[in-house]
């Protein structure tokens, strides 16, 4: 269902909030979800009242699409609920999640588990709100000049399928294939994408005609199989948001940010296939995150001082020996986790990337190709992972 | 008194050079009499050449780069395994992770000090915390409803 | 090392596109292929202090084969769950890269892909592989003979596959 073009909403938007918002609307992706993020209700009113302003349009791409679609969550008012879908060892799982939005705070379970409200991330244990993340966050401005989803996925858009009764469009991703040079070339601003033909579908965005909301989320594997999936069953009646409501008040601190010069030693500032770094944070504990993104997937690497307490380590796990080492892994909902120790440090890795994509990142990271014993061969391996 | 033709079977191997010499002569005996036996022999040739036809496969697209990365930190980790042999104690026990990335002055003097303090406690990996920490980051950049709701299945869920 | 044992960088480097060449035609996709060279180098690494210098090739197609073996039994024994159907569930599933070409190629492929593995294997090493029907019968663990048939027979099925009439 093809309406208004975008291209009057972000007008009319600068009209009233003096925005300048076509100027943010590059084809480089995140630079979308920035400008957009600075609506003011009052644009938002003006927009909507030119009907239909947040439809598709022909004109616009999967990667802009996708970008809207960040933000529309928090720019209207919902409740609903999703279906969480994950594979692990060949079942899939699945279950309900109620969600609401109201207010520009976000909430995610039942009794109100997750909230989210602006960049703030909390998150209720035994009774008390814990802060996983505080913002503002700077980091979105890093993120528009390290990652460019499109010179890694190529977006196809069609008309998508009735998800919660709603119209939507369909966005599909899927991995630029770069026979020719098995690399990806530099782009820059302007310049011609790298050539290749798209290689199979590995993700599905459905995208709600009216709204912009992402309304379902799909990850496939390599034979068109769910790997995990999100998406809405039930949508009741989106309306703009309006007004502000407080989320509660949480004990703890979020990660703090650390420089990215401070590069943390074996926590490289590029990962496997196309995964820049776009923060890096200390923890309360001390241990280090590392994320990145390649512009659809993200990937967050933890480093820890300490030898490994495997006892401590959850059940339904697999375990896979690699160069001497013992990978402990599992499969989320939110992706596959990966553990293995040291005498005197702790890796976790968490992304919801594919299995090409965990395989190459393990290998980027130190530990992952570790010294064994003098007189025996070192052993180095192409990937470990046989899910 | 006519010699039946050889059966398919016989043909097929001695397309493949997989055949006796006595086997050899039957069939090429047959194949010089029997219209029928070359055409048989050709029907089989046809599903052999479409296979052999076939030639290379592309390869994926970081195949050999990634061969490549795993010969060249081969290279790496047996250096450092031969540096750390003589950089090992006298009692030939496994020598420090650490020594196979170091580079200078100030990696020295960390596996000195990483020596010199006795071991740390065993830690928790926490990964619960870890999942709902990179849930939480991906959320800020990406959409907060797909990112945040598996965050809230893995918290209510049954697993650890 | 002695004499005649390559180093495993010579064989990942030089035999790499040999191993994903037979791994590609006996899984018939790129991502199994991969997967399937690269279980097979790490058994290349541990077997190669038991290597004895020989037919280079045969011996890792050998180990191709196993590991190809081990993974289909493996599936065999644990049958994927399947979810009821849903109706919200409306979106196809995305086609695999071979269905939609056209190309001779991959329809040779897709006939091998249809062959059962009893037989799109020992085809595939003799005919891809160059293995010879002793090779191929250790490798199974089968005797020669039962690779004739077997070869045979994949081809009976493959040429009726690849069109035209059956042959008698």
């Amino acid at each position: 269902m093809r309406r208004r073009t975008p291209w009057i909403a972000r007008a009319a938007a600068a009209v009233v909030g003096g925005v300048l918002v076509a100027s943010g609307m590059l084809p480089g992706g995140f630079a979308a979800s920035f400008s957009w993020a600075s609506f003011s209700w009052a644009s938002f009113s003006w927009a909507s009242f030119s009907s239909a302003s947040f439809a598709a349009s022909e004109d616009e791409n999967g990667v802009e699409l996708l970008a809207r679609a960040r933000d529309a969550a928090t720019n209207f008012d919902f409740t609903g609920e999703v279906v969480v879908e994950w594979r692990d060892d060949g079942r899939l799982h699945r279950e309900r999640v109620p969600v609401r939005e109201a207010d520009g705070v976000l909430r995610v379970g039942e009794k109100r588990k997750i909230i989210g409200a602006g960049d703030d991330r909390l998150l209720a244990r035994d009774g008390v709100w814990k802060r996983l993340w505080a913002g503002p966050s700077d980091s979105t401005d890093s993120e528009l000049v390290a990652v460019d989803p499109e010179r890694k996925y190529a977006f196809t858009v069609s008309d998508g399928p009735r998800t919660a009764g709603r119209a939507t469009t369909l966005v599909e991703v899927a991995l630029l294939d770069t026979r020719s040079d098995g690399r990806s070339v530099g782009r820059s601003d302007g310049g011609s994408k790298r050539s290749g033909e798209p290689g199979r579908v590995s993700e599905r965005f459905a995208v709600d005609d009216a709204t912009g909301l992402l309304l379902r989320r799909e990850q496939l594997d390599r034979r068109g199989r769910v790997e995990r999936a999100v998406r809405f069953v039930e949508l009741n009646d989106p309306t703009p948001t309006s007004g502000s409501d407080d989320a509660p008040s949480a004990k703890g601190s979020a990660p703090k940010e650390i420089a990215k010069t401070n590069a943390a030693g074996e926590v490289p500032g590029r990962l496997g296939h196309g995964f820049a770094r776009t923060g890096l944070y200390r923890a309360a504990d001390g241990s280090i995150h590392s994320f990145y993104s390649d512009g659809i997937y993200t990937a967050s690497v933890f480093r820890q001082d300490g030898e490994l307490d495997r006892q401590e380590l959850p059940d339904d796990s697999t375990s896979t020996d690699f160069a001497g080492r013992t990978l402990t892994t599992y499969s989320t909902p939110s992706g596959a986790v990966v553990v293995w120790g040291d005498d005197d440090r702790v890796f976790t890795l968490v992304s919801d990337a594919p299995k090409r994509d965990l395989d190459a990142m393990v290998r980027d990271l130190p530990e992952a190709s570790g010294v064994g014993t003098a007189t025996e061969v070192a052993r180095f391996v192409l990937g470990p992972f046989r899910w | 008194m006519s010699t039946p033709d050889p059966t398919d079977e016989l043909l097929s191997a001695y397309l493949d050079g997989e055949v006796t010499t006595d086997e050899r002569s039957t069939v090429a005996d047959a194949l010089a009499r029997s219209a029928d036996c070359r055409a048989a022999l050709a029907e089989l040739a046809v599903a052999r050449d479409a296979v052999r036809g076939l030639g290379d496969p592309e390869l994926p697209a970081e195949f050999l780069a990634d061969i490549e990365r795993a010969v060249a930190a081969g290279r790496t980790t047996q250096a450092a395994a031969a540096a750390a042999v003589t950089d090992a104690g006298s009692d030939g026990s496994r020598p420090r992770r650490g020594l196979a990335w170091l580079a200078g002055g100030a990696a020295a003097a960390a596996l000195l000090a990483a020596m010199v303090i006795p071991a740390t406690d065993r830690v928790d990996p926490a990964v619960r915390a870890r999942v709902d920490a990179h849930a939480a980051r991906s959320s800020v950049s990406d959409d907060p409803v797909s990112e945040l709701a598996p965050v809230a299945t893995a918290t209510g869920g049954p697993r650890r | 090392m002695p004499d005649g044992v390559p180093t495993w960088e010579e064989i990942a480097r030089d035999h790499g596109r040999f191993l994903y060449r037979v791994a590609f035609r006996l899984t018939g996709n790129d991502d199994d292929a991969q997967d399937l060279v690269q279980e097979a180098l790490i058994r290349v690494q541990r077997g190669l202090e038991r290597y004895q210098p020989g037919s280079l090739e045969g011996w890792l197609a050998r180990i191709v084969t196993n590991v190809f073996l081990d993974e289909v039994r493996r599936k065999r024994r644990r049958p994927t769950d399947s979810l009821p159907d849903d109706p919200e569930r409306v979106l196809p599933s995305s086609p695999g890269a071979d269905e939609v070409s056209t190309v001779l190629s991959t329809h040779v492929q897709a006939a091998l892909d249809a062959l059962p593995e009893e037989f799109r294997v020992p085809v595939v090493l003799c005919d891809v592989g160059d293995l010879t029907y002793e090779d191929i019968a250790t490798t199974l663990g089968v005797p020669v003979g039962t690779v004739r048939s077997r070869i045979h027979r994949g081809r009976k099925l493959l040429r009726a596959s690849l069109g035209g009439e059956r042959t008698a």
